[in-house]
């Protein structure tokens, strides 16, 4: 079931245990109405509903308190992965996987157990079966020793207060409506065999090019419902759906150096998948795109002037510097010693972009310009809405990401609180959509770049279409001022950027914002999404290569030294 | 995990290799095997060993031509293994997967026989380890060949890299006091033996093992319980620039059941039994599991009421499967080859061929050619070594004398040929390693009488009892000289026998622990029943199936010491009632 075309349910019904506020009910846009309680027959959801009943009602330690709040999310995926080299499968592999994360707070809302030191969210393995009684076991010893646990946290957290001064007194955990929204489940369907003839049909495609070393295509195929039942009365079930194809290759350059380069299609409805066609054609560019790296200049002096980012390397671009600035995610009693949070976080309404770029988080929005937005949820990890967030308006920040953690002056979560990262979940972005009020077209951003150049006296100005992970230029181009002709050199890496510098020195930005999707998360996929134009930059430092590189290769391709 | 799963450590973890995992018997048979008279019908060369023998020529080929020192070995080692694995939970399935991957093993070597880039570096600890790249699983000879050179030629330039260091290192450093060669010379092996082929009924296993685990549901002590099968095919394709190309299978099953209770004093105690079997259809039947299962439940709740006992030195027989595992701690580990090498070893035997280690009715000997005894399979049952070298018996211990050691192509002072007993599991550098351990006694007595006689060997001592260690769960020991040369065995159940008649009384908590030479020294007697010790072995050439066999053992002198144990409480909830109709 893709994300898209979720359908969640609207409930005639409040299932709750502990009713200590009314019910809210989710209902997406567009989607059909339709009526349905808990479904009786979840036997997930009947398991933890049982056990939740005996956690909040007579899990007790003599001399200690009850817990005031018990949660369970239970993820569950299965997957699928097919990976083929030059015509023939490497590894085809299959799993399931049942996962249960158990948060018991004891204290109460003001101040409990957790944010202090580790982690209040204990992850413990399921039974793959739908079994009864054998969920309830392992939701029970889980439970068993969640409370323990919080039980001795918030004995040493109220020990660790006595002895120090408190700046401001601002609740561990806000009080929110419950809410219960559930959506059909989805399981992993596709034909194995056939998605293997196709995975060794594109990975033999590399036999067309001799200069590659060592190439790859994996398909991966992943179904995903996750589940969340508190003592507050919330029910939520969510499914995830997404499936993928990434191609990959190496060479070595003449130098020795060796280089990578990667493809990916990624979908979060199948029945989105490009064409045959289609694949074919973009595992063929990056091949000819690597080979054309591969013969590419080194660049061979450092580089600090105009920038203009391509989209594709703008959103990463947003996302290594801007996106966790906007999380307001107040850190953890012990963090707090060495940070108060974010360096945006302290500066709300104060201009932190220029004038004219605009930013909101919407997990609301599905499609953006036809294409599917996997940061796409109806309600986030703590079972509050999902909810548009303007954070920041003509350049000046108007607000943060929210998750149930309150902060100074924010005291309730917008619908951001997303399971990821070693805390269990934060306050993060779901769809990150940048815009610019006086977009530019990709002619008039070169234009710009070859200018501002030409005011410096450079040679040359930078224009990069892609980058790595680290953010680093995969395809990166010299723009020279004389003729405006582009070309391609590799093996640059990215200088310091300092989030502050980005109010003054994005100079200008594009007028179609491109989407970037990404996939996150071990195990249970989490999808996150960047909506972002292009940008020049009037200032970053590209470096020339340090270190040693391999000699080249003795030994030579048998496929190719047979021809 | 709210309790640990898989705490099992089985057998020797030489090294301080701390995890252990389930693992019991497993038992190989080459599927050649038993066709005796009859002519085998000729095996067809496998298409990956096609690619591994045209791939080791171009090598050799072009590495002579293009550089200054070409290798003069090169070795391609693919395992081809096709596993599955089902848990069962109280009657639910935890976990089922299967797994089929084909990994290859390159190994490059510079210099010569005498003096080579894998001298140990001396300063530097331990040889690095190797690592191996999953190939394509399907027979498509282009595309097996395109993931072979490549390593080939990291391998090679990490090579000659290594031997500058190498000869740097013994320049610096003082003369070693083993001189022998580097890698031993030895006759290569050309045979094809047929391929097996997985054949197992995953649905019809997860059946099964859904019902047998749900036979823990109604004993609300049993924290925590599971039944799991395994079953693994694995084919192996060797081929060295010496001339060797082998090719041959093996199966191997085993099921593994574990239950868990906790005392009240928060000392969690465990039970665990393996089936091992070649193949999946020798494992017994659900009724002679579920009859283990009950003895488990049993054996738990007298443990749970069992009396913790004090550290203690004393008189103790060792049950067979229980000295079966400290023979192969205590003494297998040190009679390895590549022990009696090397400044950080302790090199307890080295200098003590043609001594008496033992007293003189004990022989020992490791004979991986055996592929049972009785109709008990034996986990260290293989035809060739993870080198391409045929198994061999080898007497290690004659009359209590010292003989031999157990040789991989690591060659020591006085030792320069294998014995067939270079292991390892894929990613590793093959060691001398044990396979089937077999002690045997010239000497022996009813199992009765080993029990009179350490009655009397109490009194002598002035005990007023005796321990008798039953069953054991593994153990491990240190072999390095910078900790001391001590083992440890896990024992599960183990008995206080009094001299004054009293019953024999269940004792919980503790670990038999020691150091060699001198609990040798100690032993007095062996029964006339050899038992039989599934396991698998870890050390640094990874994880291997091994037997230990050995008759039961009364030493006059053991040590115990308490077992570490948990302060965890009970649940503060009872179970969820599994006759709840929900």
């Amino acid at each position: 079931m893709p994300v898209t075309k979720l359908r969640l349910l609207v409930f005639a019904l409040c299932f709750s245990l502990v009713a200590v506020a009314p019910v809210r009910f989710v209902r997406a846009e567009g989607s059909p109405a339709s009526a349905a309680t808990v479904p009786a027959d979840d036997v997930v959801f009947r398991a933890t509903q049982d056990e939740l009943a005996r956690a909040v009602g007579e899990l007790q330690l003599k001399d200690f308190a009850k817990p005031y709040f018990v949660e369970y999310t239970v993820l569950e995926s299965e997957g699928c992965a097919v990976t083929g080299t030059f015509g023939a499968i490497v590894n085809a592999s299959s799993g399931r996987g049942r996962t249960l994360l158990t948060q018991i707070r004891v204290g109460d809302y003001v101040f409990d157990n957790t944010e202090f030191a580790g982690p209040s969210i204990i992850p413990t393995s399921m039974v793959e079966d739908e079994d009864y009684f054998a969920l309830r076991r392992d939701i029970w010893l889980a439970s068993d020793g969640a409370y323990k646990q919080a039980v001795e946290s918030l004995a040493a957290k109220k020990a660790y207060v006595q002895n120090r001064t408190q700046k401001e007194n601002i609740p561990d955990f806000s009080k929110e409506k419950p809410t219960v929204a559930v959506a059909p489940k989805v399981s992993l369907s596709f034909d194995q065999a056939a998605w293997e003839a196709k995975i060794r049909t594109w990975s033999a495609l590399f036999r067309n090019y001799p200069e590659i070393q060592e190439s790859s295509v994996t398909f991966r195929s992943t179904a995903a419902n996750k589940y969340l039942v508190n003592s507050e009365g919330t029910r939520i079930r969510q499914p995830f759906r997404y499936m993928s194809v990434d191609a990959r290759a190496s060479v070595q350059a003449a130098d020795g150096m060796s280089l990578q380069l990667s493809t990916s299609f990624r979908v979060n409805d199948p029945a989105d998948f490009p064409s045959d066609a289609e694949v074919e054609a973009g595992i063929r560019d990056m091949a000819k795109n690597l080979i054309a790296l591969r013969a590419a200049p080194v660049i061979s002096e450092h580089y600090v002037g105009p920038v203009l980012l391509a989209a594709p390397a703008a959103a990463e671009f947003v996302d290594n510097y801007l996106a966790s600035e906007l999380s307001g995610q107040r850190p953890s009693l012990i963090e707090q010693e060495r940070s108060e949070g974010t360096q945006f976080s302290e500066r709300l309404n104060r201009r932190v972009l220029p004038l004219f770029l605009n930013v909101y988080d919407d997990p609301t929005q599905t499609t953006f310009n036809g294409k599917k937005l996997f940061g796409a949820y109806e309600t986030d990890d703590q079972g509050i809405p999902a909810q548009r967030v303007s954070l920041i308006e003509q350049g000046i920040l108007k607000g943060l990401l929210m998750s149930r953690r309150p902060r100074k002056n924010m005291g309730n979560s917008n619908g951001h609180g997303r399971l990821g990262g070693s805390a269990g979940v934060s306050a993060q972005y779901g769809n990150l959509f940048v815009t610019a009020t006086e977009g530019k077209t990709d002619e008039e951003l070169k234009a710009q770049l070859i200018s501002l150049c030409r005011l410096q006296n450079l040679e040359y100005g930078i224009l990069i279409r892609s980058v790595d992970g680290q953010g680093d230029p995969l395809m990166a181009y010299k723009v020279y001022v004389k003729d405006g002709r582009e070309e391609l050199f590799r093996s640059a890496t990215l200088g310091e950027f300092s989030v502050r510098a980005m109010k003054n020195e994005i100079l200008a930005a594009g007028k179609t914002p491109t989407v970037t999707n990404y996939i996150a998360g071990r195990g249970f996929p989490i999808g996150y999404t960047i909506v972002a134009p292009a940008m020049l930059v009037e200032e970053l430092e590209l470096k020339p290569p340090t270190g040693t590189t391999q000699k080249p290769l003795l030994l030579t391709h048998p496929y190719f030294d047979k021809k | 995990m709210p309790h640990r799963r898989r705490l099992l450590c089985f057998f020797c973890l030489v090294l301080l290799l701390s995890v252990g995992f389930g693992g019991g018997g497993a038992l190989r048979v080459a599927a050649d095997g038993r066709n005796g008279a009859k002519t085998a019908p000729p095996v067809a060369k496998s298409v990956v060993l096609t690619a591994l023998e045209e791939e080791l020529k171009r090598a050799q080929t072009i590495l002579k031509a293009k550089s200054e020192q070409p290798p003069y070995f090169i070795s391609y080692y693919v395992t081809d293994s096709d596993s599955m694995s089902v848990t069962g939970e109280f009657g639910a399935i935890r976990s089922s997967d299967s797994n089929r991957i084909r990994l290859l093993d390159v190994d490059v070597r510079v210099g010569d026989y005498q003096f080579d880039n894998t001298h140990p570096i001396r300063g530097y600890g331990f040889f690095t380890p190797s690592r191996s790249i999953p190939i394509p699983l399907e027979d498509d000879l282009d595309a097996l060949k395109s993931t072979i050179w490549l390593e080939t030629d990291r391998r090679y330039k990490a090579a000659v890299e290594r031997l500058i260091q190498v000869k740097a290192n013994q320049a610096v450093k003082v003369e070693e006091e083993d001189k022998s060669a580097d890698f031993t010379r030895e006759t290569p092996s050309a045979t094809l033996l047929p391929t097996v082929a997985a054949g197992v009924d995953r649905k019809a296993w997860e059946t099964r093992v859904k019902a047998l685990s749900a036979y823990f549901r109604q004993f609300p002590d049993i924290l925590d319980s599971n039944v799991s099968f395994f079953a693994e095919s694995s084919n192996r394709f060797l081929v060295t620039s010496e001339g060797t190309s082998l090719q041959h299978g093996s199966n191997e099953a085993r099921v593994v059941i574990v239950a868990q209770t906790r005392a009240s004093d928060g000392m969690d105690l465990y039970r665990y039994e393996v089936f091992a079997a070649r193949t999946a259809d020798r494992l017994p039947s659900d009724a002679e599991l579920t009859k283990t299962m009950e003895k488990m439940v049993t054996d738990l709740k007298a443990l749970k009421a069992a009396p913790v006992v004090e550290p203690y030195t004393g008189p103790a027989i060792l049950s067979g499967r229980a000295a079966g595992v400290f023979f192969h701690e205590i003494f297998g580990h040190r009679i390895e080859g590549q022990r009696q090498k090397g400044d950080d070893e302790g090199q307890t035997f080295t200098k003590k061929i043609n001594q008496a280690i033992l007293p003189e009715f004990i022989s020992v000997f490791d004979d991986p050619t055996l592929e049972k005894i009785g109709d008990t399979d034996l986990n260290g049952f293989y035809k060739f070594d993870d080198e391409g070298v045929p198994a061999q018996r080898v007497k290690v211990v004659e009359g209590g004398v010292l003989r031999n050691f157990l040789m991989s192509r690591l060659p020591i002072q006085g030792f320069d040929k294998s014995n067939g007993h270079g292991r390892k599991s894929p990613g590793f550098r093959p060691a001398g390693r044990q396979g089937n351990l077999i002690v045997e006694a010239s000497k022996t007595v009813p199992e009765a009488e080993l029990r009179k006689m350490l009655i009397a060997e109490c009194k002598k001592q002035g005990k007023p009892f005796g321990l008798i260690f039953q069953d054991i769960s593994g153990g491990f020991t240190m072999t390095t000289r910078n900790a001391p040369q001590a083992f440890q065995v896990t024992p599960i159940m183990v008995y206080r026998v009094y001299t004054d008649g009293r019953p024999d009384e269940l004792v919980r908590g503790v670990d038999l622990v020691g150091t060699p030479l001198i609990s040798f020294s100690k032993i007095i007697a062996c029964s006339d029943r050899p038992e039989v010790f599934n396991g698998m072995c870890g050390a640094e050439s990874g994880w291997v199936p091994v037997s230990a066999v050995s008759p039961s053992v009364l030493t006059a002198q053991i040590e115990i010491q308490k077992k570490p144990k948990s302060s965890e409480r009970l649940p503060i909830l009872p179970p969820p009632d599994a006759t709840e109709k929900k």
